[in-house]
């Protein structure tokens, strides 16, 4: 019985994320892709509490869903009206031809998946709170990285302004 | 794990990517500060930055640093050097050109000086998170360079079309490391190698692996501009400002170049027979189809960006060579690449008040501005190869190693493709000096700075065309 | 039993994101909706390196990855933002019919 429920929450993540992610590039209009982009958001959120990785899902639900999507839909809504923000000189592919070409990278995708002999560990793992650990790891292990990270929000910081503000000039 | 053991720092180690930093981070204070309009400031804390960053490039001494993350061996030490030297070429260019739109403002360089720490973090990578967050660093700040120029339409496309492109290679990029993550349980390369040479378990899942290896390919085949991956180069090298498209074409691409030897040649050399096949075909298709498309070009920027196309399918070839000699020849290529590219993009930043677009408008530049002239002259002849210059030992290089390692065609179409891609080089200098100008323009002064980079681009092309092994008895010490 | 997830089925989800992302990026010509199939590529890149930690490696270096992963996520969001305000800043000002200005 509790097998089946686990099994029956995998399922129904999994069926979120797909469907959603399935609007968010199919949906005719940006706003409904956003909002379902949401969902794809929060069913990955949850595949994540469900592998027992507790601060990836909160760290999830912070920055893509409060941070990351927030971003997306300010652009969804400066850019509303208008054939503006269309990427240039791209031609649009058919959608048939596209869907086929897709298609047989799934194929590709999915055999490997599935016909991979994955050195998967005989015991489960136990879930157990990993944030302690994360955090011991990212100044430990993984200081550089972590320093690294902190100088490339410091430069998107800085690009982001550069490209966004206004020059002091013309709002005088 | 609740021992909180503190690790191994190494700090010198990582002294020149710290030092290109912390003059990073005290242009910002400048800025602030002192308001710096004229960017003098800026120039020559990056300047200063740069150049104890080179000299910091010395102090490798072949030791892994930082848990294993980054590895300060000679190869790295080498792949700074060619990357300070790019930067430190276009940073000089930078200025005048700049300050000719009124736009030397520090940050350009602060974003300059991150891109470049990115390059050597990516250089020295010893695993995929350092790799990736370098190759990041790199890329972001250069989306932002491209569209530097806010008010032009052409910058403003070529930072969006770079941006997109770029990310999607990125999430390539990771998508094929998570595969390789999961087939080797592990993302450190020197670990890896040893999951491999082992030949035991975990490790049955040869085409989980190879599809992870392919994906990472097509990522960083698009920072390097390998055909097929190659669509955004014309339009971004066009529409970025000048110095930044010369750093695109240089100490990016040496970046990527650096990265994937990194993983195929020093950390996968036994899945060679399954890669090997990839660069083949790659390489080829990026000397034919950049060389061709080179040929039919109008504006110099484009012309210059197939050119480069074409050059990193030369470069591509030294991943068929024997690792060593491949990537020594790499090496020697790449410095001379960057010399003679950042040369190229440096005299059209240069060449006018408002920019020479066209190659036609190249007429007459020999009287208008015969240093000028003379110079490009140079870098063209060397990217030709010309004897005597950077440009024919690199090639001669690495067509040897490939004839070496048996590729005679490849190198067969190497050879062919360069007396192709005379034409359209020697065009460029044939307007110069033989074609009267149909307006003669107003000359831009150039200043110290401009003048002192391509006097040592110059310089560059001509010591390596000339006694080439000054540099190899370095390159001789990267094994 | 059948139903119950193994690292297959997370990997056969996470397929199912890129493969749409990378629709999006074949056949979507809108900014904004090219960094919704940016996302998901790299939503698709997290899961496997959480799904793979949990079934076949020791420690937490994939979750480690993940997290990094997202840092960059967050930046590239944020620079494209600032790409697209810029864009759309110019494009107030000049004539939206000049927009395809570069050629192929």
């Amino acid at each position: 019985m509790d097998e089946w429920l686990s099994s029956l929450v995998f399922w129904t993540l999994a069926a979120v994320i797909v469907g959603s992610a399935l609007i968010t590039a199919f949906a005719r209009t940006l706003v409904y892709a956003g909002f379902a982009l949401l969902f794809t958001f929060l069913g990955v959120m949850g595949l994540y509490l469900y592998l027992a990785a507790d601060f990836l899902g909160i760290a999830q639900l912070v920055i893509y869903v409060g941070g990351i999507l927030v971003l997306l839909l300010f652009g969804v809504m400066f850019t509303q009206g208008g054939g503006l923000m269309k990427q240039p000189g791209r031609g649009a592919i058919q959608i048939p031809s596209a869907v086929m070409a897709v298609g047989m990278a799934f194929v590709v995708l999915l055999h490997v998946v599935l016909y991979t002999p994955w050195p998967v560990m005989a015991v489960e793992r136990a879930a157990e709170p990993t944030t302690r650990t994360i955090g011991t790891l990212l100044l430990t292990k993984y200081l550089l990285p972590f320093e690294v990270a902190s100088v490339l929000l410091l430069m998107a910081l800085v690009g982001a302004v550069v490209l966004a503000r206004r020059e002091a000039k013309e709002q005088k | 794990m609740n021992n909180f053991a503190v690790p191994i720092l190494g700090i010198q180690g990582i002294m020149p990517e710290l030092l290109l930093s912390l003059a990073a981070v005290l242009i910002l204070l400048l800025e602030m500060t002192a308001g710096d309009r004229e960017g003098h400031g800026a120039l020559s804390l990056s300047v200063a930055g740069l150049i104890l960053a080179f000299i910091a490039t010395f102090g490798a001494d072949g030791k892994q640093v930082f848990s294993s993350l980054l590895v300060n061996d000679n190869l790295s030490a080498l792949l700074d050097r060619v990357f300070l030297m790019a930067a430190f070429l276009v940073t000089l260019v930078s200025r005048p050109y700049l300050a000719n739109y009124g736009l030397a403002k520090g940050e350009f360089f602060v974003l300059l000086l991150l891109a470049t720490v990115g390059m050597m973090v990516m250089g020295a990578a010893m695993d995929f998170i350092t790799m990736f967050l370098g190759l990041e660093m790199l890329s972001l700040s250069l989306y932002v360079l491209a569209g530097f120029f806010k008010k032009d339409v052409l910058s403003g496309e070529a930072a969006f079309k770079y941006f997109i492109l770029g990310a999607f290679a990125t999430g390539f990029l990771v998508f094929g490391m998570a595969f390789v993550f999961g087939a080797l349980g592990t993302t450190n390369f020197a670990a890896m190698a040893h999951t491999l040479s082992a030949g035991s378990p975990p490790f049955p899942s040869v085409p989980t692996l190879l599809f992870g290896l392919a994906l990472i390919l097509a990522g960083l085949g698009f920072k390097i501009s390998l055909v097929p991956f190659h669509t955004w180069v014309p339009d971004v090298y066009t529409g970025a400002p000048t110095p930044v498209t010369a750093l695109i074409a240089t100490g990016s691409k040496a970046a990527g170049f650096a990265a994937l030897v990194r993983i195929f040649m020093i950390t996968f050399p036994g899945s060679f027979q399954f890669w090997g096949a990839a660069f083949w075909w790659l390489a080829l298709l990026t000397m034919i189809v950049g060389n061709l498309f080179a040929l039919v070009q109008v504006e110099i920027k484009r012309m210059f960006a197939y050119s480069s196309v074409a050059n990193g399918g030369y470069l591509a070839m030294a991943f068929l060579s024997h690792s060593d000699v491949g990537i020594k020849a790499l090496l020697f290529y790449l410095f001379a690449y960057t010399f003679m590219t950042v040369g190229v993009f440096g005299v059209v930043s240069l060449a006018g008040r408002r920019e020479r677009l066209l190659i036609s408008e190249y007429a007459g530049l020999s009287r208008e501005n015969p240093f000028l002239a003379a110079v490009m002259s140079l870098f063209l002849l060397s990217l030709a190869g010309m004897p005597g210059t950077a440009g024919f030992f690199g090639k001669f290089y690495l067509f040897a190693g490939a004839v070496r390692s048996g590729y005679l065609g490849l190198a067969l179409v190497g050879i062919l493709t360069t007396i192709l891609s005379f034409y359209y080089y020697l065009r460029v200098i044939v307007y110069m000096y033989m074609r009267e100008s149909e307006m003669p323009r107003e000359a831009l002064e150039l200043a110290g700075s401009g003048r002192t980079a391509l006097v040592l681009a110059a310089a560059g092309v001509l010591i390596l065309g000339c006694f080439p092994n000054l540099i190899w008895i370095s390159i001789e010490q990267v094994f | 039993m059948m139903l119950q997830p193994t690292l297959s089925h997370y990997l056969v989800v996470s397929s199912c994101l890129f493969v749409l992302g990378l629709f999006i990026l074949v056949t979507r010509r809108h900014a904004v909706r090219l960094l919704m199939g940016i996302e998901l590529i790299l939503n698709a890149a997290n899961i496997n390196l959480v799904a793979f930690n949990h079934y076949t490696a020791t420690g937490l270096d994939g979750h480690v990855f993940a997290i990094f992963v997202m840092i960059l996520a967050a930046c590239e969001a944020a620079v494209a933002l600032a790409i697209i305000l810029a864009i759309y800043q110019q494009y107030a000002n000049i004539d939206i019919d000049r927009m395809n200005s570069m050629r192929e």
